[in-house]
């Protein structure tokens, strides 16, 4: 049992070895790297533009009051070659977010994961596997 | 008169370009069978260097993104006063807002081009290699035609760059920078003395690597040995480069409507 302890952290370091860098490079001194989170809400706009696509959206929060969140991500160019459109979101789309939010306790956030009303997902990776 | 020469030798030169046999093995990744292609440790030739490549930062081994190394040289008196104005927001002195000079829309200049997160292409021609850049719609050319450096060169964002090969590494030795640029995301400066050398091997049919060597003593008592990044080939679908320009008002209603807010401050 220690024994698979020990794989666990060892495992479990080299993972975290192997995604941080990838969201520390976006996330500049304004987001908090370490804890992602996973938001529900309906899409309000979304703006495919440089330096960075938007996705503004409102989200109900625990006590029902719909909070207005604004998401950025990867420059256009990055996001088609990991798949995205410029019509892949549209205005009225539920949807769920995977982000990492402001330090400052904002409801501003960097995206990593987007899951569309249909479940295709929609990620970051450009390289194919 | 002269001005037209050079726009019809120029001209010319670009019209040469698909002729030249280098770019006819530029388009080879994309056309290979699906078993070679599939294949990335295959070897490939040394000295192409042909497609379009681009830096991921979440490569394992990578080691720090978006500055030549970790640990910059000691700066001298004249860097460290430049360094302290500096509000980057990225790296040990990241903060919200800031005053990187991209963020007005400056040019990015090398080698800060090199780090970013956009991919650039290589075409090799006989005399030239040139390197095209999705970040800026931003290009240059690096000759390789023999020729050295013109002497009393006018400072500009990309410099004046020559290349030859050293077995098979690829080296390329830039001048005549100017010192508008930062050298990075960290905000560490150069100065308009900066020698910049720039190794580039191609490792397998995948990969490219990339090492900064920097010369700038205005800027650090002792040279800038950079580790060696890794750069990788898309292919396929994913061989796409889009327009990226920098537009004033795009930038500041990003400012406003998410950098800003992020960090907890009121819009300008």
């Amino acid at each position: 049992m220690k024994k698979y302890g020990q794989k666990f952290l060892i495992m479990a370091t080299a993972l975290l070895m192997i995604c941080i860098p990838i969201w520390a490079h976006h996330g500049n001194a304004s987001y908090d790297n370490d804890n992602p989170i996973t938001i529900k809400g309906t899409v309000t706009e979304f703006a495919w533009t440089n330096p960075h696509v938007q996705i503004y959206l409102d989200v109900k929060d625990d006590k029902g009051k719909v909070v207005h969140w604004s998401v950025e991500t990867f420059s256009p160019g990055k996001l088609v070659r990991a798949g995205w459109a410029k019509d892949s979101v549209k205005v009225g789309d539920q949807v769920s977010i995977t982000l990492i939010p402001a330090k400052s306790g904002a409801p501003v956030g960097f995206l990593h994961k987007l899951v569309l009303p249909n479940g295709e997902e929609l990620g970051l990776r450009e390289l194919e596997n | 008169m002269r001005i037209r020469m050079m726009t019809i030798a120029w001209v010319a030169s670009l019209a040469a370009i698909p002729a030249s046999p280098v770019l006819i093995r530029a388009q080879m990744p994309s056309q290979q069978s699906p078993s070679a292609s599939n294949n990335a440790s295959a070897p490939a030739d040394p000295h192409d260097l042909s497609g379009m490549w681009e830096f991921f930062a979440n490569i394992p081994g990578q080691g720090i993104y978006a500055t030549p190394s970790k640990d910059h040289p000691p700066m001298t008196p004249w860097a460290k006063a430049k360094y302290d104005e500096a509000k980057p927001g990225y790296g040990p002195k990241a903060q919200g807002g800031g005053n990187d000079p991209i963020l007005k829309c400056y040019p990015t200049g090398i080698p800060r081009i090199l780090f970013f997160p956009q991919p650039f292409e290589i075409f090799q021609t006989p005399e030239r290699v040139f390197m095209f850049f999705e970040r800026d719609h931003a290009w240059r050319q690096i000759w390789t035609d023999g020729r050295g450096h013109p002497k009393d060169l006018a400072p500009t964002w990309m410099g004046d760059s020559i290349g030859k090969w050293e077995g098979d590494t690829f080296v390329v030795d830039t001048v005549g920078l100017n010192e508008k640029s930062w050298l990075d995301f960290y905000g560490d400066p150069h100065s308009e003395d900066i020698h910049l050398i720039e190794r580039y091997k191609r490792v397998d049919q995948d990969s490219m690597s990339i090492q900064l060597i920097i010369e700038d003593p205005k800027a650090y008592t002792a040279t800038w040995v950079g580790d060696t990044k890794t750069y990788k080939l898309l292919k396929g679908k994913k061989a796409y480069m889009e327009e990226l320009f920098c537009i004033p008002e795009e930038e500041d209603a990003f400012t406003n409507r998410i950098r800003m807010p992020a960090v907890g401050q009121s819009p300008k």
